[in-house]
């Protein structure tokens, strides 16, 4: 069984390379795992989110035809170069499926001598040279391809395949955006691509030369010896069949185990977050125990899953020993029977036999990633045909006079709506001060004010022209926001200051921060403007982040600014840094600003008392004191008694 | 310095069936040892033919061969199970003991490791050593009996032919190194740009109001076409380099199979001592061994993975577990603080500056201060759940330091900033361990204003994820009930009041005072509001304490009239 063991160890290798890969993959997809919980959380802190399943993950249902349509569509460019990589993966299995017969001419000129004393020297030199140059042409034609087949498909397929789904994302309306889960989406735009990347490398790889492999081996073992050649006929289905049942009867046990393991992830990562309140309400045992029942449902599926695709090793190994077992007695029984079998014959018969497992295996295997790829290529094809936002492409140049609600209607979903027939005027320079409970509707104002999402019924006017009808953009330019979620990026402060205008000079960034009152401790960091800020910007306070939020406001100039509840996690030392600023930033501007604290609304020109979704109050803070209603019922209960 | 004592600790209850396993290893490669014996004499017997042998003989000898295989077969069957019932309990127990000790390391620790590392190390470490041991355990057998045993049938065979292998394995072994070598760094790569453009992704997608209101859409999408070009270079250079690996293996036993074939010829057409069976049998057994060898090779490039995996969960298991003790008798509310400070690991200056107060029985206290004022850091040191670094705090009459964290959190009620809950029925959110009955219950939530919607949706209700279908409001009055279902002496709300509007926050806290009647209660605000009833007012300002006293005694102080005017606007 000697070259017969060449090709199995390969086999074996690849397995390990696949496993290795695999691996990698596991390590992916449990980052994976971990940014779609970061995903889930992150997206906890959206306002006005909540109330939607954070888990779900739409897409259109494509057919499909339609799948295959866009796949091909797809493929079409690389087309040309994954024809040349089919080629040289047919030309190295062409010469790997030679190579016995040149041994077996070997062994029979070494034979030859043993028996008969006669050594034919040519003859042997040729075979192993025909063989050394069939070796070292496998291995260069071998590697040719694993080089062009990843080279084409990372650079040239998944790669614009992310690409793609990045553009669309560019396109997708911001409620979609908020209904989904962002790990997901990552992991789609990571594991699936790469899924049907891989699934083509599998098809062309795997799939297409495995069959032709077979193919030339059935052939050349029956151009040695047709009677040997039979066992090979026959032990091809007992190995597929071997195969498929073993995968068959794991998948579910492996299904089991993977999803277990996500709920194990789950209960630890809750369990290190919220280690505080489970230390203070002695939580522990209760957590262990979950723990436990998970830990063993994972250990108990994956030991019966593994306990059948480790049987799959041995039972090969059986059948191929068995399968040269018989193709040697049958040879040596037809040699008797005087049919001239050369030993070199049966030699060559058991090496075929042994390249069987390779190409089995691995189709085995390919079966279980077409599906993934069945189920990959419909999330990333269903999500590209997603609808994409309005676009108008009427562009106006708006003095920003007047913001008018003219009779707006808006819910998030049909049946809960959120505001309900909502009129309101508001003239240049004025300040507006939105306040009321948690849930009535105000930071959905800012949503509909900055079209991230449309009213459902009425009009929102912009010097008396529909903002409906604009271009979004601009729309947008009339506004400048300072939100609550100050959303800064891994950048330099000066990046980030200035991430709305392109073309900032060190001066005007500076000047900004200055108005902002941030430039001082700027100036105390290591790095000053270049400090880069950490990845959840851990370096620099809360108050601190807002303020240069401030900074990016004022870098922008527009006419009308919103404030959101900027005000609220500050410490006060900060806090009157910011008012002061703001009221800098306020001056000349028309600004509608929403805020829990009263005390920062005081000063406003109309204040708007919004509950349910309606206005039922507005004025300014004399007259609604004096009116004694629900506004000055909520200011006087912060004085109550504990 | 890698410890592996604890593993091997782990290892321990499977001993048995880890010999168990070797012992049947050892047995199925015998059988698989014997093979080439058998083909070496089908060889030669099909020879013998043309002289007239019957074929009989190799009947005989094919139904060893298939004997030796079945037996074979049916050993390794045996032997899987045994290996990966070993490698499964083994992985489960690891789960558990890191588990168990990440539950129990104090809080200072934790947040030096972070909570993402820390759940890195118990799940994706965990199984990366789980894959390693399997590996592993198979090789470490494999490999020294096929090694050997190939040597010495090789030798036993042809001394001559048998050094050109032995010349052979060394290059193999370096050939395989050098490659790890290289493929190591390339794969850690992989992973940050993954990383890298993962972050891209999600920061695009939680700022996306500020980058559409900028209309930075484009340039965000820039930066992520660029990533994704950087991570698609480096992942050919990873992923070529290792599937090279095997076209390289195979072109190296095709070079030592030639090599024997032609060595072998000579030493036929020279000797003459060899038969072409004895040829057939040596370049089987070579194979055998480079096999084994190619196999352990895997295994060798997982190790500095391994290592790196080992050293991350000693990280958890190294830390020492804090102390444990029932609840004894219950705590007074009394708090008295002399010269308290704490300062975080790995920081130059106090988080908390030396203070000093006390508070009796029943009172109630305000700690006003904005964030870095110090006033959460004190009460994350009432909770119990960190030690002050300097000074002592003594609560109930013993110093905290004398305290586990069950003897104070048996007497102390905390209200969390941010409020943790579980996946979990609401009921078992508030009360794990079952111990109060549905009364109490719904006493605890109608006092935080919760107990209408719970009984719309029942105490069995299930709180997904992150408490996603509980709204900001909703959590706060699920955290204030479970505070309020605890019979506790001292109840700490740390600003416990933001996501509720002026209305429910009022209603709660006059339920508060009446259920709360006697106890000590003290909260952390922001609000001056809260804070102008209390008994005793606590300013605090850069990490110290600067004021006590009560509303008027405090307007007297610069800093807090300036809190004052800006939250009220002047007006009473």
């Amino acid at each position: 069984m000697k070259n017969a063991q060449i090709e199995k160890p390969t086999e074996a290798i690849e397995n390990e390379a696949c496993a290795a890969a695999e691996a990698e993959i596991v390590v992916a997809r449990a980052k994976k795992t971990e940014s779609k919980r970061r995903g889930k959380r992150a997206k906890d802190e959206q306002p006005d989110t909540r109330g939607f399943s954070s888990s779900k993950f739409e897409v259109v249902e494509l057919s499909g035809k339609t799948i295959m349509k866009e796949i091909m569509h797809d493929v079409k460019p690389i087309a040309p170069w994954l024809a040349l990589c089919l080629l040289f993966s047919l030309v190295s299995v062409v010469l790997v499926s030679l190579a016995p017969i040149y041994v077996g001419n070997t062994v029979n000129v070494i034979n030859a001598f043993v028996v008969s004393g006669s050594f034919d020297g040519g003859e042997f030199t040729f075979n192993i040279t025909t063989l050394a140059c069939i070796y070292v042409g496998y291995c260069i034609f071998s590697i040719l391809k694993i080089y062009m087949l990843n080279n084409v498909l990372s650079r040239h397929f998944n790669n614009k395949m992310r690409i793609r789904m990045s553009e669309k994302i560019m396109r997708l309306p911001v409620s979609y955006v908020d209904r989904t889960s962002k790990g997901e989406l990552i992991e789609r735009m990571t594991d699936d691509v790469s899924v049907i990347g891989g699934s083509i490398h599998q098809i062309l790889d795997t799939i297409v030369t495995g069959v032709l492999q077979l193919a030339l081996i059935l052939v050349l073992a029956f151009l040695q010896d047709w009677h040997m050649s039979l066992v090979i006929v026959g032990i091809m289905p007992i190995c597929i069949a071997i195969c498929a049942v073993l995968s068959g009867r794991s998948s579910k046990h492996f299904d089991r185990y993977m999803s277990k393991n996500g709920e194990l992830y789950s209960v630890v990562e809750e369990s290190y977050s919220g280690i505080k309140t489970m230390r203070a309400y002695g939580m522990e045992s209760f957590m262990k125990r979950r723990h436990a029942s998970v830990n063993a449902e994972i250990a108990a599926s994956s030991r019966k899953g593994y306990a059948i695709t480790g049987s799959l090793g041995p039972l090969m190994v059986f059948i191929m020993t068995a399968a040269f077992a018989l193709i040697c007695f049958i040879g040596g029984y037809v040699a008797s029977a005087g049919a001239g079998v050369t030993v070199g014959a049966v030699v060559a018969v058991v090496l075929y036999a042994a390249q069987l497992s390779g190409p089995l295996e691995s189709l085995a295997n390919s079966m279980g990633m077409l599906q993934r790829a069945k189920t990959s290529s419909k999330r990333i094809y269903g999500m590209l045909a997603l609808p994409e936002a309005e676009v108008s492409n009427k562009r106006v140049q708006l003095s920003c006079d007047s913001v008018e609600f003219d009779d707006v209607c808006f819910g998030y979903t049909p049946d809960t709506p959120i505001i309900k027939h909502l009129d309101l005027s508001v003239k240049r320079g004025e300040k507006v001060a939105i306040v009321g409970p948690t849930g009535g509707g105000k930071t959905t104002i800012v949503n509909l004010l900055m079209r991230f999402y449309d009213p459902d019924g009425g009009r929102i006017l912009i010097d008396g022209v529909d903002t409906r009808t604009l271009d979004r953009d601009c729309v947008r330019d009339c506004f400048e926001m300072v939100l609550q979620d100050t959303w800064l990026f891994g950048g330099t402060i000066a990046q980030n200051v200035a991430y709305g205008v392109s073309d900032a000079t060190r001066e005007q960034i500076e000047e900004a921060c200055k108005a902002a009152y941030c430039d001082t401790f700027i100036n105390t960091l290591s790095n000053g403007y270049d400090t880069e800020i950490t990845q959840g910007a851990s370096n620099i306070s809360q108050g601190q982040k807002q303020l240069l939020t401030v900074a990016r406001a004022f870098m922008v100039d527009r006419p009308i600014l919103i404030l959101d509840e900027a005000t609220s996690n500050v410490d006060t030392r900060t806090e009157t840094l910011l008012q002061r600023a703001m009221d800098k930033l306020m001056s000349g501007r028309t600004c509608f600003v929403i805020a829990h604290r009263l005390s920062t609304i005081v000063n406003a020109d109309v204040i708007l008392v919004v509950n349910e979704g309606k206005i039922i109050e507005r004025g300014t803070h004399g007259e609604l004191m004096a009116k004694r209603g629900f506004y000055a019922d909520m200011f006087n209960s912060q004085y109550s008694i504990m | 310095m890698v410890k592996f004592g604890t593993y091997l600790k782990l290892l321990k209850p499977y001993k048995a069936k880890i010999f168990l396993y070797a012992f049947l290893t050892v047995c199925s490669c015998g059988c698989n040892l014997l093979q080439p014996l058998f083909l070496n004499r089908i060889v030669d017997q099909i020879n013998a033919l043309s002289t007239g042998a019957s074929s009989i003989d190799i009947l005989i000898t094919c139904a060893f061969m298939v004997g030796a295989a079945a037996l074979s077969l049916a050993i390794m069957l045996a032997a899987v199970r045994v290996s990966v019932s070993v490698t499964t309990a083994f992985t489960a127990d690891l789960r558990a003991a890191l588990f168990d000790r990440a539950c129990n390391i104090p809080l200072s620790d934790i947040e030096r490791i972070g909570v993402t590392a820390m759940l890195d190390r118990s799940t994706y470490d965990v199984s990366g050593l789980m894959d390693f041991l399997a590996m592993a355990l198979n090789s470490a057998i494999i490999v020294p009996i096929y090694i050997t045993v190939g040597c010495v049938m090789a030798f036993m065979t042809d001394g001559y032919l048998a050094s050109i292998m032995v010349v052979c394995v060394p290059l193999i072994v370096v050939m395989i190194f050098s490659v790890s070598k290289i493929v190591q760094p390339l794969s850690k790569r992989s992973n940050k740009y993954l990383d890298m453009q993962n972050k891209i992704v999600h920061e695009r997608l939680s700022g996306i109001r500020v980058i559409r209101a900028f209309n930075r859409e484009p340039y965000e999408h820039a930066r992520m076409a660029d990533a994704t070009n950087i991570m698609a270079d480096n992942f050919v250079k990873t992923n070529v380099f290792m599937s090279v690996m095997t076209p390289i293996a195979s072109l190296v036993m095709n070079v030592v199979t030639l090599l024997i074939l032609y060595f072998g010829a000579q030493r036929i057409t020279s000797a003459a001592i060899l038969s072409t069976g004895d040829i057939v049998k040596l370049l089987q057994y070579v194979t055998m061994m480079m096999n084994a060898l190619f196999s352990a090779a895997f295994a060798v490039m997982w190790l500095p993975r391994i290592r790196v995996s080992v050293s991350r969960m000693n990280e958890i298991l190294g830390c020492p577990r804090i102390a444990r003790r029932d609840v004894g008798e219950k705590l007074d509310g009394t708090v008295i603080a002399l010269d308290a400070s704490y300062r975080y690991v790995d920081s130059p200056i106090d988080a908390l500056n030396p203070c000093s107060f006390s508070v009796k029985q029943g009172e109630r206290v305000a700690l006003i201060g904005g964030t870095g004022s110090g006033k959460s850091t004190l009460m994350t040191l009432f909770t119990g759940l960190a030690l002050p670094t300097g000074g002592t705090l003594v609560m109930g009459g013993k110093s905290v330091g004398d305290l586990t964290v069950d003897e104070i959190s048996g007497s102390v009620a905390t209200v969390f900033q941010k409020s943790d809950f579980f996946t979990a029925s609401l009921r078992d959110n508030i009360d794990p361990e079952h111990k109060y009955t549905d009364e109490e219950i719904y006493s605890a939530l109608d006092c935080a204003e919760f107990g209408d919607f719970v009984r719309k949706v029942g105490l069995d209700y299930g709180i997904t994820q992150n408490a996603g279908n509980l709204s900001g409001g909703q959590k706060q009055r699920l955290a204030l009930a479970r505070a309020f279902l605890k019979d506790a002496s001292v109840y700490l709300f740390d600003d416990s009041f933001s996501a509720l509007d002026y209305l429910t926050e009022k209603r709660v806290r006059k339920n508060m005072s009446e259920r709360l009647a006697g106890k000590t209660c003290i909260i952390a605000t922001q609000r001056v509001s809260t804070a102008y009833n209390c008994d005793k007012i606590l300013l605090f300002d850069g990490g110290s304490l600067i004021a006590a006293g009560k509303h008027a005694d405090l307007m007297n102080n610069p800093i807090y009239k300036e809190i004052y005017i800006s939250q009220t606007g002047g007006e009473r």
